[in-house]
């Protein structure tokens, strides 16, 4: 299920040998070893059905691509890492937490677009901002930017897959949408009833 | 191309100089935590290459440009949105579609459209976290606030392209 890594559980302080161990174990656990069976079925489909032209052609291009774009993920995955690193999540729920109305849509907006981690990270947030007291319009707001726009899928995985261009033609696209979503929300009659847990 | 490559490293490099001027080892975090996601997801990147090329080869290409090329217009817009919302898994799996519809010929507007969708109802997010975390009344206002932005975004992008061809 990794998508977007979350961080470490131990906040990746130790450089300790046991730590590389841990992330070796999250590298090529269950899912990898999934998806790695989704790929050789569709190799194989495509070796069958389309011959062995087509196979030779979506592998090499596959290599072509990898070679591209491998010093793009690194760079990427070294901006990405520095900003959750300097960046602590805390300012980030300040931040939603003190703002309310539409500058506060606009506030969640770009501190979902800027919350780094996977899902472990931005639902805790999520469930702490609402015991605070945010607003409704303004959790789904950070919650869609997070979801559509959050930088770090944008870098780890758009950007290197889909090229600059697209990358910044998307963003353009869908920047205003959580706001969107926020003031829909906000004047939607459903009320919302958080269950009690992950709170801590 | 490069250009934008290299602004990345400047990026990196000037974010490793904020990180060392606090001397509080944030430096050594951060090259720890790059080297964690580098490790994490690099096998996974291999894997979703070979995936889409392979998808590519697979997916037949005239009912993709025919339905979802770039003249498909609204109503491809709308069966992006669809489409999108029944991709049950991460970038893993949403990425590789992705590239290899961009790659039999699928419209921008239509792409970003399916995005949009597989962002706004992530079926494997919503059930394994979001029902859990934030309870079913919440994901019911959040999906009713957000069911037009996946065609909506496709709408945008049909006038950006207009402004900023690709």
């Amino acid at each position: 299920m990794a998508d977007v890594p979350d961080p470490a559980p131990d906040g990746g302080g130790k450089a300790g040998r046991s730590g590389a161990a841990i992330s070796l174990r999250r590298a090529f656990g269950r899912s990898f070893f999934a998806f790695a069976g989704v790929a050789v079925v569709l190799g194989a489909a495509c070796y069958g059905l389309k011959g062995p032209t087509a196979f030779d052609r979506a592998l090499t291009d596959g290599m072509q691509m990898m070679i591209y774009i491998v010093p793009r993920i690194v760079g990427a995955m070294l901006v990405a890492a520095f900003i959750q690193v300097l960046v602590p999540r805390e300012i980030v729920a300040r931040l939603i937490g003190e703002k309310s109305g539409f500058r506060g849509l606009i506030i969640a907006t770009l501190a979902g677009t800027f919350t780094p981690g996977g899902p472990l990270t931005s639902f805790p947030i999520v469930v702490a901002l609402h015991a605070a007291g945010a607003n409704t319009g303004a959790l789904i707001a950070y919650l869609s930017a997070w979801a559509m726009i959050g930088f770090q899928r944008m870098l780890i995985w758009e950007f290197p897959f889909m090229g600059p261009h697209f990358t910044a033609l998307h963003l353009a696209a869908s920047i205003a949408l959580p706001v969107i979503a926020g003031v829909i929300a906000n004047r939607l009659p459903i009320r919302i009833a958080v269950p009690h847990i992950g709170g801590r | 191309m490069w250009l934008i490559d290299l602004s990345f490293w400047i990026a990196a490099a000037a974010l490793i100089l904020v990180a060392r001027r606090r001397q509080d080892g944030s430096v050594r975090k951060g090259l720890r935590v790059s080297a964690d996601y580098l490790l994490i997801m690099m096998p996974r990147m291999v894997l979703a290459l070979g995936m889409a090329g392979f998808a590519a080869e697979l997916i037949p290409s005239e009912l993709v440009s025919r339905w979802l090329g770039g003249a498909s217009g609204f109503q491809g817009i709308m069966i992006a949105s669809v489409v999108g919302a029944a991709v049950p898994a991460g970038g893993i799996v949403a990425f590789p579609i992705a590239l290899a519809i961009y790659k039999v010929g699928v419209g921008v507007p239509q792409l970003i459209a399916f995005l949009t969708s597989w962002a706004v109802f992530a079926i494997h997010r919503v059930l394994a976290f979001e029902i859990p975390f934030l309870g079913v009344h919440f994901v019911t206002l959040r999906l009713a606030a957000s069911i037009l932005l996946p065609p909506l975004s496709g709408l945008i992008a049909e006038v950006l392209v207009q402004v900023m061809p690709l």
